[in-house]
C-alpha cells in the first residue's frame, strides 16, 4: 500500500530560502527573484527525506524546485566512501531529447553564474548529457569519467541499464528525478521508465530519493504511485492558485469556407500578440493553414513556421530558436510543441478545432504566458456546431480544473520482455528476484507470475508446451537466465524503447548542388510520387524530382501544392467528455423547451459562450428536434434511414469512439450470426452507425439482441481475434517485444513488407499457440485503447434499464450528420475483411447481392 | 479455371495442360531464416512445411513436373545448401521433377544440386522470372507479386494478357503489389485467389474504376 501526504501551505520566501544553503539562498533571489510557489513548497519537503511529486502548471519554475536541493548536495559532497568512487548521484529523465538539451543548456548558465559564490570547499556539479544524438565519446566517457548529474531519456536509460560496467557508475546513486511524469505515466514510455527506476536503485548501494515534475494531474497520487513505485511513501506539493486561463470560443463558418474564414481570423490576431502559437490536431492542416497564410497575409511571409514531427530535428530547433528570438511571429503545430521545450512567451495559443480532451487544452493554453504569474490566453475556433458544442464543454471542464483521470498502463509485457533481457544482458539474473523487482514498478503492481513466466519462455524460444519454436535470446544459467550471447545483447541495445514510427522516407531539398533535409513523409504517399508530384512540407511548396538513395529529392517551387499523409493523426474524445458532451445535449433539450431564448441564456452564462456561438448551437438543437429528437440519459436513441438497398441504423450513445467501437463489433457479428445479415458500420464520438441491406421492421428489437450483454465480452474478444486492428496492433508489440526488429542487422529484404508481422506472422502464431504472449498483449491493448471493451460492456448491461426509441427519418439527422462526417475514425470492419473483395466480384460480373 | 493452354490453380501455381508442367514463382523458401538472421525471433519453418499447399495443389490436378519461374529462395547464398538437401528429400518423396529459372533473390545459384536453367519453354511459353528484359513473344513470369487490394484485404492474383501470364507469389511471406490504380495492368484479367476460390474481376481498369 502506497502512502501519501499531501503538503498543502507553501512556506513563505524566506523560511524556503532557510531551507537551502546560505550561499545558494543568497544566489537564488539575485539570478530567478522570489521563489515561486512549487519552489517554496518543495524545498522545505526536501530537506527532508522520502519521495516526492511537485505538481505545478508549466511556467512556474518546477525545475529549480526540484533541483536547487540537490545542487546544494551535489557543490558540497564529498568523496564516497563506498566500493565505487562514481561521482553520479543524480540522474534526471526527461521525455524529449530537446528538453534534456534544454535543461541541460539552463543549467550550465545557472551554474556559471553561481560559481562565484560558492564558498570555499565547494566544487561545481559536472553535468553529462546521455541520449541518442550523444557522440561515441560522450558515451565512454560516461562510463570512464562519470558526471555528478546525468540529464537523459528513458531509452537512453535503459540502454546504460544493460551494461555490467555501469553498476559501479550508479553505485553512489541518491537522486532519481523524473520531469513531466504526467506525460510519461499513462503510456508505454512510463511503464519502460518505471522499470528502469527500479532497476536504477537496485543498483545503488543507498536508497534513491525519487523525485517527479508534474504539470496538473488528476488523479495526482496515480502520478506519485508512478514516481515512486508501489508500496512507497511519497509526499505530494500541489501549487494552487494557477489562475484559469482566459478561453475564448468562436465558430467560423462550416464547409470549404472555412480555411479561407480560418485564415482571415489569425491574420486578425497575429498583429496583436509577441508571438502566437496555433495548434491544428493534424499535421495536414499544420502544413495547409501555414502555407495559406504566407500566400494570404504577405506581410507574415518570412514570419510564420511550421513544427510537427515529421519534419526535420535541425529543422525544428531552427523554428524553436527562432521563436524564442521573437524572429517569429506565429508557429503552426499539430502537437509536437505541446510538451515543455521552451520557446520563450507566448502571447496567445490558437486551438484550430477542439483538442478531444481536457489536459490536451490546458497543456496547448498553458504554452500562451509561459512566465511564472503569467495569464494565459486561449482562443478555440470550431469549424460546426457539434464542434462548437464539443469545445464548450471542454472550455467548461478545463475552467472547472476537471481533467481526464490519469491510469497507469496495465503491465504492458512487451515492454517486460525487453527489461528482462536487458537486467540479463548485465548479468545472470534468478527469475523470482527479476519478478518481485519489477513488481516494484507502480504500472507492474498487478503482474501475474503466469504472465512473467511467458515472457521468460518466449525469450527462450519455447512454445506453450516447452518446445524450442523462435529463436533463443535467453538462456539457463544454473537456476538464472543470462543473455545468450553478445550478439543478443547489441540486438537489444539497437532496438530497446517503445517509440515506434510508421516507415518515412526522408525528403531532401535540393538548392543548386546542395541538398539538405527537410522532413519525412509517409512510405505510402512516397511510392505514389511522379517526377513534377506536387506537395506541400515545411509550410513551403515542394516539387518531386527523383529517388535518390532512399531520399525524395525535391526542389521548392510556386505552385498548387497536394498534402502528404501521416500515419497517426487524430484522436477520439475521452470518455469523461463524451460523458458531459451527452449530458449537456439532454440538458439544453430541457432548456429548449422553455424556449430558445432559455437555451441561449444557459449556453452564455454557463459555457461563456458568445451570442453568436449560443444562437449557433440554439440553431442546432432547434434543427435536431424539428426533424427527430435529442437523446437523453434514459433511452437510447436509434434513428433509421431507408437508403435504397441498404437501413441505416444511427446509435446515438453517450460513449466516446473506442466504446461505441467494441458495440459495433458485437452487434456486426450477431448480425450475420443470429440474424444472417450483412452489414458494415461506422463508429464516431457518440454513435455508431450500422449500414444493414435489406430493411429493418423493428431496429428496436434489434437493438436489444445485437446489443446484449451476455456474452459480449467473448464474443468481442473472438471478433477482435479476427480484426484487423488486433493484426496491426500485434505488429507494434511484436516490434516492442523484440520479435520482429526495428533495426535488424545488414540489409533486410522487404519482400514481407512492412505489414509481414500482422499479416503472416500473427497467422502462423495463433495457430502454433493462440494465447502466446505478444499476441495476448495486442488484443490487451486494443480491448483497452482502441475498442473500450469495459465501456462498450458496461453501456450493454445499462442498456436493459434505457428505454429504446427508434425514429424513421428520410435523411440523417444533425447529430447524426455530425459525427458521420468526421474524417478522424477509421470504420469498424465488416466481420471479414474478404468481404470487401467478395463485394467487388459481385459488382463486377452482376452476380447481385452475393452476400445478403 | 481453364485459360488458353493453363489451368490456374488455388495454390497460387498455373499448370499448362498440353505438357502436364506446373509454373510456380516466388517461392522465397527460408524467409523465415533469413529474417532470423538478422536478428528476429521468428519461426523457421521446414521446408516441407513451406512447400505444403503446393504439395496439395499438385496432388489436385495430378502433376509431377515443376518450373519455378524465379525466387525459389528468398537469399540463395543463405544456409542453401541445407534447404537444397531438405528440398531434395521433398523432391523424391513426392515424385516431383523441378527445373529453376532463378530469380533476382536466387540468382548465385552456382554449383547447385537442382536443376538450373537459365531459359525455359513449355510450347509456345517462355518460362522467364520478369526481373530483366521481358520475351518478344509469349512468356510465363513470376517478380510482380500481384495482389488485388481493397481496403484491408488482399488477395493474390493471376494477370492474363495476350501473350503474357503473371504469376502470384506462391509465399505468403511476400507482400503483393496492388494491380488496382497501376497502369502497367490496363488491359489485363485478373483472376485472384479469395477464401480458397478462383474468382475471375475481369478488365483490371474496369475493377479499379470501381
Amino acid at each position: 500500500m502506497t502512502h501519501f501526504s499531501y503538503l498543502d501551505a507553501p512556506a513563505s520566501s524566506a523560511s524556503a530560502l532557510a531551507a537551502l544553503p546560505s550561499w545558494l539562498a543568497a544566489w537564488f533571489p539575485h539570478r530567478y527573484g522570489e521563489p515561486t510557489e512549487p519552489q517554496r513548497l518543495a524545498w522545505p519537503a526536501l530537506a527532508g527525506d522520502g519521495n516526492l511529486l511537485i505538481s505545478a502548471p508549466t511556467g512556474t519554475g518546477k525545475t529549480w524546485a526540484a533541483l536547487a536541493p540537490i545542487i546544494a548536495e551535489l557543490c558540497s559532497s564529498l568523496e564516497p566512501e563506498s566500493f565505487s568512487t562514481s561521482p553520479l548521484r543524480a540522474v534526471m529523465v526527461s521525455p524529449l531529447k530537446a528538453l534534456v538539451a534544454d535543461t541541460a543548456r539552463g543549467l550550465e548558465g545557472d551554474l556559471a553564474d553561481l560559481e562565484e559564490r560558492l564558498p570555499e570547499g565547494h566544487r561545481l556539479p559536472r553535468i553529462a548529457v546521455r541520449t541518442g544524438d550523444s557522440s561515441a565519446a560522450e558515451r565512454r566517457a560516461l562510463i570512464t569519467d562519470p558526471p555528478d548529474l546525468l540529464l537523459t531519456t528513458p531509452e537512453s536509460l535503459a540502454i546504460l541499464l544493460t551494461r555490467a560496467d555501469m553498476a559501479g557508475v550508479f553505485a553512489n546513486l541518491r537522486w532519481l528525478l523524473i520531469d513531466e511524469a504526467h506525460a510519461f505515466a499513462s503510456g508505454k514510455r512510463g511503464a519502460d521508465l518505471a522499470l528502469s527506476a527500479e532497476r536504477l536503485s537496485a543498483l545503488a548501494c543507498g536508497p534513491v530519493r525519487r523525485v517527479g515534475l508534474s504539470a496538473t494531474a488528476t488523479p495526482l497520487p496515480e502520478t506519485a504511485r508512478f514516481v515512486a513505485g508501489t508500496g512507497r511513501p511519497c509526499s505530494i506539493v500541489r501549487a494552487a492558485g494557477a489562475v484559469p486561463p482566459l478561453l475564448r470560443l468562436e465558430p467560423l463558418p462550416e464547409g470549404e469556407k472555412f480555411l479561407a474564414a480560418l485564415v482571415q481570423r489569425i491574420a486578425k490576431e497575429l498583429p496583436r500578440h509577441r508571438s502566437t502559437l496555433v495548434f491544428t490536431n493534424t499535421r495536414s492542416l499544420a502544413e495547409r493553414l501555414a502555407w495559406t497564410i504566407r500566400r494570404r497575409v504577405p506581410a507574415f511571409d518570412g514570419r510564420i513556421a511550421v513544427h510537427h514531427s515529421a519534419l526535420s530535428a535541425r529543422r525544428r530547433r531552427e523554428t524553436e530558436q527562432r521563436f524564442k528570438r521573437g524572429e517569429l511571429a506565429a508557429v503552426v503545430t499539430s502537437t509536437s510543441l505541446e510538451l515543455g521545450i521552451d520557446i520563450g512567451s507566448v502571447g496567445l495559443a490558437v486551438l484550430v478545432h477542439p483538442p478531444g480532451d481536457v489536459v490536451r487544452l490546458l497543456q496547448r493554453v498553458g504554452r500562451a504566458g509561459h512566465v511564472p504569474g503569467g495569464l494565459r490566453h486561449g482562443l478555440v475556433l470550431t469549424a460546426s456546431a457539434a464542434e462548437l458544442l464539443e469545445a464548450a464543454v471542454t472550455c467548461a471542464s478545463a475552467r472547472s480544473d476537471q481533467c481526464e483521470p490519469l491510469s497507469l498502463p496495465d503491465a504492458p509485457l512487451d515492454v517486460l520482455c525487453q527489461h528482462i533481457l536487458g537486467a540479463c544482458c548485465a548479468g545472470s539474473r534468478h527469475p523470482d528476484d527479476l519478478f518481485a523487482l519489477f513488481r516494484q514498478a507502480a504500472p507492474y503492481s498487478a503482474l501475474s507470475r503466469r504472465d512473467f513466466d511467458a515472457c521468460i519462455a518466449y525469450l527462450r524460444g519455447l512454445d506453450c508446451e516447452g518446445r524450442v519454436w523462435l529463436a533463443e535470446r535467453l538462456r539457463e544459467d544454473g537456476d538464472c537466465f543470462r543473455v545468450k550471447d553478445a550478439q543478443t545483447a547489441r540486438l537489444l541495445r539497437r532496438n530497446i524503447g517503445t517509440i515506434l514510427t510508421d516507415r518515412t522516407v526522408s525528403v531532401a531539398l535540393r538548392s543548386g548542388e546542395e541538398l539538405s533535409p527537410v522532413g519525412e513523409i509517409d512510405e505510402a504517399f512516397a511510392e505514389r510520387l511522379e517526377p513534377g508530384a506536387r506537395f506541400l512540407l515545411d509550410g513551403r511548396c515542394l516539387e518531386f524530382r527523383s529517388m535518390q538513395e532512399g531520399a525524395a529529392v525535391v526542389e521548392e517551387v510556386v505552385g498548387r501544392p497536394r498534402v502528404p499523409r501521416w500515419g497517426g493523426d487524430g484522436w477520439p474524445l475521452s470518455p469523461q467528455l463524451a460523458q458531459r458532451l451527452y449530458l449537456l445535449r439532454t440538458q439544453a433539450a430541457e432548456a429548449l423547451r422553455e424556449g430558445p431564448e432559455r437555451l441561449r441564456q444557459m449556453l452564455v452564462s454557463d459555457y461563456a459562450l458568445t451570442p453568436e456561438g449560443a444562437e449557433m448551437l440554439a440553431a442546432y438543437f432547434q434543427q435536431q428536434e424539428a426533424v427527430s429528437e435529442v437523446p437523453d440519459a434514459g433511452a437510447l436513441l436509434i434513428e433509421a434511414v431507408d437508403a435504397g438497398h441498404i437501413t441505416e441504423l444511427y446509435f446515438h450513445t453517450p460513449l466516446n469512439r473506442p466504446g461505441n467501437d467494441a458495440l459495433a463489433r458485437v452487434a456486426l457479428r450477431r448480425l450475420a450470426r443470429d440474424l444472417g445479415r450483412s452489414a458494415q458500420s461506422q463508429v464516431a464520438d457518440l454513435g455508431l452507425l450500422l449500414q444493414v441491406r435489406g430493411t429493418v421492421p423493428a431496429p428496436a428489437d434489434w437493438a436489444r439482441q445485437l446489443l446484449a450483454a451476455d456474452g459480449f465480452r467473448a464474443e468481442l474478444d473472438t471478433a477482435l481475434r479476427d480484426s484487423e486492428a488486433v493484426r496491426m496492433r500485434f505488429g507494434r508489440v511484436a516490434t516492442t517485444g523484440l520479435m520482429v526488429l526495428r533495426n535488424p542487422i545488414g540489409q533486410q529484404r522487404k519482400v514481407g513488407g512492412s505489414d509481414w508481422a500482422g499479416r503472416e506472422l500473427y497467422e502462423r502464431l495463433r495457430v502454433r499457440d493462440p494465447d502466446f504472449v505478444l499476441v495476448r498483449q495486442s488484443l490487451r491493448e486494443v480491448s483497452a485503447e482502441l475498442c473500450s471493451a469495459d465501456d462498450g460492456e458496461a453501456f450493454a448491461r445499462r442498456l436493459p434499464l434505457l428505454t429504446v426509441r427508434c425514429r424513421f427519418l428520410r435523411v440523417p439527422s444533425p447529430f447524426a450528420q455530425a459525427w458521420t462526417q468526421q474524417d478522424a475514425g477509421p470504420a469498424a470492419e465488416a466481420a471479414s475483411p474478404q468481404e470487401a473483395l467478395l463485394r467487388l466480384h459481385a459488382e463486377l460480373t452482376g452476380g447481385g447481392d452475393a452476400l445478403a | 479455371m481453364r485459360w488458353r493452354d493453363f489451368l490456374l490453380s488455388r495454390a497460387r501455381f498455373a499448370v499448362h495442360v498440353p505438357s502436364g508442367t506446373a509454373v510456380v514463382a516466388d517461392l522465397h523458401l527460408g524467409y523465415g531464416r533469413v529474417r532470423r538472421r538478422g536478428g528476429d525471433a521468428v519461426p523457421m519453418p521446414s521446408i516441407a512445411e513451406e512447400l505444403e499447399a503446393l504439395a496439395g495443389g499438385l496432388r489436385e490436378v495430378g502433376v509431377g513436373r515443376v518450373v519455378v519461374a524465379g525466387d525459389l529462395f528468398e537469399d540463395g547464398r543463405y544456409q542453401r545448401d541445407e534447404m537444397e538437401t531438405e528440398l531434395l528429400a521433398w523432391l523424391a518423396e513426392q515424385s516431383v521433377e523441378l527445373a529453376v529459372v532463378p530469380g533476382n533473390h536466387d540468382r548465385k545459384l552456382a554449383g547447385s544440386r537442382l536443376a538450373v536453367v537459365q531459359e525455359f519453354a513449355i510450347g509456345e511459353w517462355a518460362v522467364v522470372h520478369g526481373d530483366g528484359e521481358l520475351p518478344a513473344g509469349p512468356f510465363v513470369q513470376g517478380h510482380e507479386h500481384p495482389c488485388l487490394r481493397v481496403g484491408a484485404a488482399s488477395a493474390p492474383c493471376f494477370l492474363l494478357g495476350e501473350s503474357r501470364l503473371v504469376l502470384p507469389a506462391y509465399s505468403a511471406n511476400a507482400a503483393g503489389g496492388n494491380v488496382l490504380g497501376d497502369g502497367r495492368w490496363t488491359g489485363m484479367r485478373c483472376v485472384a485467389i479469395v477464401e480458397g476460390r478462383l474468382l475471375d474481376f475481369g478488365d483490371v481498369s474496369r475493377a479499379g474504376q470501381k
